[in-house]
């Protein structure tokens, strides 16, 4: 989180659409199986689980998917080879695929969702829909605004004795209730009125509106997104010619740069550090 | 050089007889500081508003307006827009996205200003209003003081000549407001910034401005340099007065000649002179030991701990403290200190984990929501309008109980029989303090918690506030509350209680409290401290000098 954050919005959001885009499309079982791993060290080195969490959630939903796989997917029941015992049949083989395709989707959405917040959204997107950006980003404002106001409205009416109280009937507490939502109701769309005043105040509705960002593009997010691309063209070239060592290479370089990124400026900051 | 010439200028609401501004003429000259005043419903903000007319309320407008020599209502919309800034009252509606810098940029991505100028633009104003420290937050991290200084500088942002204010610091504590109206001088002092401000706590800006404006029933009653407003006000005999600053409060009180102090250091030195020659006869009041109470306390609270989360500090930290039986009590300390969990704590909304709190001997952790809150106790919150539930005041206090003989009883003692049709949003600070008030009345409480009751009102309804609390405490409710208003507290109050460090440190009679403090006390026992012993509202200051003069 501590360093790929700071990366430019258009960097990210290009990597993420890109990876996660021919990571749902893959079939292979190499290429997926690259996908599975690069997206656990990202999610990893993003958000610090610990990785026993990581393993017992990562394990467990690969039992979970190719069990599932295994009974609704009858047709392929054909035994390929056996070990210790076991039977090893298409649908397990196929289960496990499946498993690694669903959880690095799941992984690479959760790593996106931390890194391109409502703000890197809105900056991407600004342009193309500008009023529906700002409205994305109000009601960004909204949310804890009014988490706040309905904590607040629910403890002043307990204090007058007409809010959800303890030893009160389950109906008048329902009553009440739907009374303070109903003020609440009111009072925001009182505030709306508050608010688009204050909008018009500063200028809302002249035409010409800019957006501005506080985003700057760096000479790290150059060479990264450098690579992202030089590895797609490497990528769609070597599928076209169909030469699957090189198409594995790029698809590795691809998926583990911010990762590699990631590891080089945790060792950059470190020794920076340690000369202060 | 004028800034704005106002000619005979008129507005009536639509659905009004009455104008609520009438014929009024007023020249505004380049880089003054002018404080407009007057009571809630005077016409001052609907005056305000008229200055930048994309905010203007529908109505009927009469008359002219000229901005720099030209006509206001044919300005370009851009033009209108970065040049007469408008910062609100309320801190919260005001934002409108949920980043500190993107507020900031707001206004200029309106005006199409680019990306570059932007970027320079914002780092200005980040660096001129210390907003650098906070400038990636999201706005709801922010504290009150600090959104509205984010208003403030996200409307200084668009370079505006005119910077129009309205009410901004009646939601803020008084350090806070004190930052921010210093902010505001800094403006237009160092850039010249032409600033209207209305404000109700005069105390704050009368000593700041170059020229007050007193406003009644939309007419100009008063237009003059500070020194010479409380002449003006004390001959038409208006309750205004009663708002003005201690010091010219004094000076007047005893028909004092020569220059009007404004500030208590004026004040100090005007009143050394007078008595510089004469003996003192009398340097102090008479001993009060207030009102002897019943001995029996009605609330206790014994050793009380709370803290938000397992690893946060104590907020309440060993807290103990004895109310008595229909004794009103204020409690007074920092911001942030507590006083409001407090009170939460002393509601069972916030739990405490250590300690008791008895109520009539009885701890509220055996009692059901029910039995505390219906003919025991209530709490009245800092924002009173959050009480209303319905389209008006009436209906509100219907929904609280059947009896309308209960209801004509507790609308008497507010004095609110002519609010009861209008809806509880249309009411000024002063009117919804006193409908919330009565609402609250219909549980019956033996306990009434205020939380900040005069925040946001003038003068004159804090009189009439003190006067309802005095009538209940005749009925024998016993009252807390907690405030910043020193004034407030030192005027009613029975007891004053410090709180420090989560815990009331000390207990005491105004008049001991407050003249054994040196910071923490009235403007009138500050700037008289170093002739009287004890004095510590302005009328016992006023009383003493007469004494002394006779």
């Amino acid at each position: 989180m501590k360093y790929f954050d700071k990366v430019h919005p258009v960097v990210a959001f290009t990597y993420f659409t890109l990876t996660i885009s021919i990571n749902m499309f893959a079939t292979n079982f190499v290429h997926l199986f690259i996908c599975f791993v690069s997206s656990l060290i990202l999610r990893y080195l993003l958000k610090k689980e610990k990785i026993f969490y990581i393993l017992i959630y990562t394990i467990g939903a690969i039992i979970v998917f190719t069990a599932v796989n295994m009974i609704f997917n009858s047709s392929s029941s054909t035994v390929l080879f056996t070990i210790f015992g076991f039977n090893i049949t298409l649908s397990l083989l196929f289960g496990i695929k499946l498993s690694f395709l669903y959880i690095s989707v799941i992984n690479l959405f959760s790593c996106y969702s931390l890194i391109i917040t409502s703000d890197k959204f809105i900056f991407l997107f600004g342009k193309i829909v500008p009023s529906t950006s700002l409205l994305f980003c109000m009601i960004m404002r909204f949310i804890p605004l009014y988490k706040r106001i309905i904590n607040h409205m629910l403890c002043v009416s307990k204090c007058i004795g007409k809010g959800i109280l303890k030893g009160q009937s389950k109906r008048k507490n329902i009553k009440n209730a739907m009374t303070i939502l109903s003020a609440i109701m009111t009072s925001a769309l009182e505030n709306s009125i508050y608010t688009s005043q204050a909008m018009i105040n500063r200028g809302y509705g002249l035409s010409g509106k800019t957006n501005f960002a506080i985003y700057k593009f760096r000479y790290s997010d150059k060479i990264l997104l450098g690579i992202v691309i030089f590895s797609l063209i490497g990528f769609t070239l070597s599928a076209m010619e169909d030469i699957s060592q090189l198409l594995v290479l790029f698809l590795l370089v691809m998926f583990v740069s911010p990762s590699i990124y990631i590891l080089i400026e945790e060792k950059k900051w470190n020794i920076l550090k340690s000369r202060i | 050089m004028e800034h704005f010439k106002i000619e005979n200028l008129s507005f009536t609401y639509p659905l009004k007889q009455e104008k609520a501004v009438k014929s009024l003429s007023l020249d505004i000259n380049k880089g003054e500081y002018i404080a407009i005043c007057g009571r809630s419903g005077c016409g001052k903000t609907t005056l305000l508003k008229l200055l930048k007319p994309i905010l203007t309320a529908h109505g009927k407008t009469e008359g002219d307006i000229l901005f720099n020599k030209e006509n206001l209502f044919t300005l370009p919309l851009s033009d209108q827009v970065s040049k007469i800034g408008f910062v609100m009252q309320n801190p919260d509606s005001q934002i409108v996205t949920d980043k500190v810098w993107h507020e900031l940029a707001f206004g200029l991505e309106n005006l199409g200003v680019d990306q570059k100028t932007i970027r320079i633009r914002v780092a200005e104003m980040a660096n001129y209003f210390g907003i650098d420290t906070w400038f990636h937050k999201n706005v709801s991290e922010l504290s009150g003081g600090q959104k509205q200084l984010l208003n403030l500088a996200s409307v200084m942002a668009m370079q505006p000549e005119v910077l129009i204010l309205d009410e901004p610091t009646s939601q803020l504590d008084p350090i806070a407001s004190a930052d921010f109206l210093n902010t505001i001088k800094k403006i237009n002092e160092e850039l010249g910034t032409t600033v209207i401000i209305t404000e109700h706590r005069l105390e704050n800006v009368f000593a700041l401005s170059n020229r007050v404006i007193v406003m009644e029933k939309g007419e100009i009653i008063a237009n003059d340099i500070p020194e010479n407003i409380g002449r003006i006000l004390k001959d038409l005999n208006n309750e205004m007065f009663a708002s003005l600053p201690t010091p010219v409060q004094v000076f007047y009180g005893i028909n004092g000649d020569g220059k009007c102090p404004l500030t208590v250091r004026d004040g100090r030195n005007w009143l050394s002179e007078i008595f510089m020659n004469n003996d003192l006869k009398y340097t102090s009041l008479e001993e009060n030991n207030g009102k002897i109470f019943n001995q029996k306390p009605i609330l206790e609270i014994k050793d009380a701990y709370f803290r938000y989360e397992k690893d946060s500090p104590d907020i309440l930290n060993g807290l103990s403290l004895q109310v008595k039986k229909a004794s009103m009590l204020a409690i007074m300390g920092g911001n942030g200190t507590g006083k409001s969990t407090m009170l939460k704590a002393i509601c069972g909304l916030n739990k405490i984990y250590g300690g008791k709190i008895l109520i009539d001997g009885k701890s509220i952790k055996k009692m059901t929501d029910s039995m505390l809150f219906t003919n025991n106790l209530t709490m009245l919150p800092q924002d009173p309008t959050s009480l209303f539930m319905f389209k008006t005041v009436i209906e509100d206090l219907q929904d609280m109980t059947d009896n309308s003989k209960e209801i004509q009883r507790v609308v008497e003692i507010c004095e609110i029989s002519d609010l009861l049709g209008s809806h509880p949003f249309d009411l000024s600070g002063g009117e919804i303090q006193r409908a919330a008030l009565a609402k609250v009345l219909l549980t019956n409480p033996k306990i009434l918690l205020l939380d900040e009751p005069t925040k946001g009102i003038d003068n004159f309804f804090k009189d009439k506030l003190a006067e309802i609390l005095k009538q209940l405490q005749d009925n024998e409710v016993t009252i807390i509350l907690v405030s910043h208003d020193v004034e407030f507290c030192a005027k009613y109050a029975d007891e004053v209680a410090m709180f420090f460090d989560g815990d009331i440190i000390t207990v005491n009679t105004p008049n001991k409290f407050f003249s054994m403090n040196n910071f923490y006390t009235t403007a009138a026992n500050r700037m008289s401290r170093h002739i009287f012993q004890n004095t510590v509202v302005t009328n016992e200051v006023i009383n003493l000098c007469q004494k002394n003069i006779q």
